[in-house]
């Protein structure tokens, strides 16, 4: 990451663990925040918050945006191996071995497409 | 397989947050409560990529070949994580496209929910995914496509089912589930009842 930039992984994380800390939904983060929906589902996705949002966000969760302003440029993270892959897909239990396969060539197929090189 | 409606066993509460969920986001989309939903603009919106089957025909054409014949009944779609916490949609662009629409939106509303990956893809294949999170995004989905107002307004104007999924992109069923739950009919029929006294 270089110098001086806003880490919204790092952020989301600590903002995730503040919302488990007091056992809420993403909704109701939102909701007490005062940040839409849409703004979280966003952020996950990488997008940086706007500054309306990001003071928000903190003023909820007692974090410092300060924190996540990384001051010295970090090493390239290692790309995800492909060991651990995740989806939502809901198998047919009696899916046959071709079927089974076709899925995790399409699942590996998008990942490689997307995943950040 | 074709997508369950959900039973009734939703978390106390959720329907509601669903509905504002849903009119927040319609909203910033410039959408009224009654308006058609476009999904692709509603996974742009959420910053989510999507891709269909179909687009793989380069780089894997038996992938295509495979979904698009044999395996159209396998799958319909699903989010695949790049990261953590980073979704991409792929969905069965060989199905009707209602059944796309409906498909498209259901994964967004797992983005709007900001449901966690449960299913680690190894070897072996895939394995059974969280049911409650699946119906919470199917109950999402259906509101976000057929809001409340809409359904009343349908009840309201006895628009015919083939004209009501049509204008609003999805399927006949999805419709009629969307209508009762809604408890639209119910609704005109108390106030029939009251202008009639």
């Amino acid at each position: 990451m270089a110098q001086g930039q806003f880490d919204t992984e790092a952020f989301h994380a600590s903002l995730d663990a503040e919302r488990q800390a007091r056992k809420l939904t993403w909704k109701q983060v939102a909701a007490a925040s005062g940040v839409s929906a849409s703004t979280l589902t966003r952020m996950a996705q990488g997008r940086r918050p706007d500054l309306e949002g990001l003071a928000k966000l903190c003023a909820w969760s007692g974090l410092s945006a300060d924190d996540f302003i990384r001051k010295t440029p970090s090493d390239v993270a290692e790309p995800e191996t492909l060991t651990r892959i995740t989806t939502y897909l809901r198998a047919d239990p009696h899916l046959d071995p071709q079927a089974a396969e076709m899925l995790e060539q399409l699942i590996k197929t998008t990942y490689e497409r997307f995943r950040k090189k | 397989m074709a997508r369950k409606r959900p039973a009734d066993k939703l978390r106390r509460g959720f329907k509601t947050e669903a509905e504002s969920i849903a009119r927040e986001v319609r909203a910033e989309l410039g959408l009224s409560s009654t308006a058609p939903l476009d999904p692709h603009a509603l996974a742009q919106h959420l910053d989510i990529p999507s891709v269909g089957v179909s687009e793989y025909a380069r780089e894997n054409p038996d992938l295509v070949r495979f979904f698009r014949g044999k395996g159209l009944s396998v799958f319909s779609a699903t989010t695949v994580f790049i990261t953590t916490t980073e979704r991409v949609i792929v969905y069965n662009d060989f199905h009707a496209i209602t059944r796309q629409a409906s498909d498209i939106t259901h994964e967004c509303a797992h983005g709007l929910l900001l449901h966690e990956p449960r299913v680690a893809f190894g070897p072996g294949g895939c394995r059974d995914v969280d049911d409650a999170c699946e119906q919470e995004a199917a109950w999402l989905g259906g509101v976000l496509l057929v809001p409340n107002d809409a359904a009343i307004q349908i009840v309201r104007g006895k628009t015919d089912m083939a004209t009501a999924a049509q204008r609003y992109g999805v399927s006949e069923d999805l419709m009629r589930w969307r209508i009762r739950m809604s408890g639209a009919e119910k609704i005109m029929a108390r106030a029939r009842a009251k202008w009639n006294r």
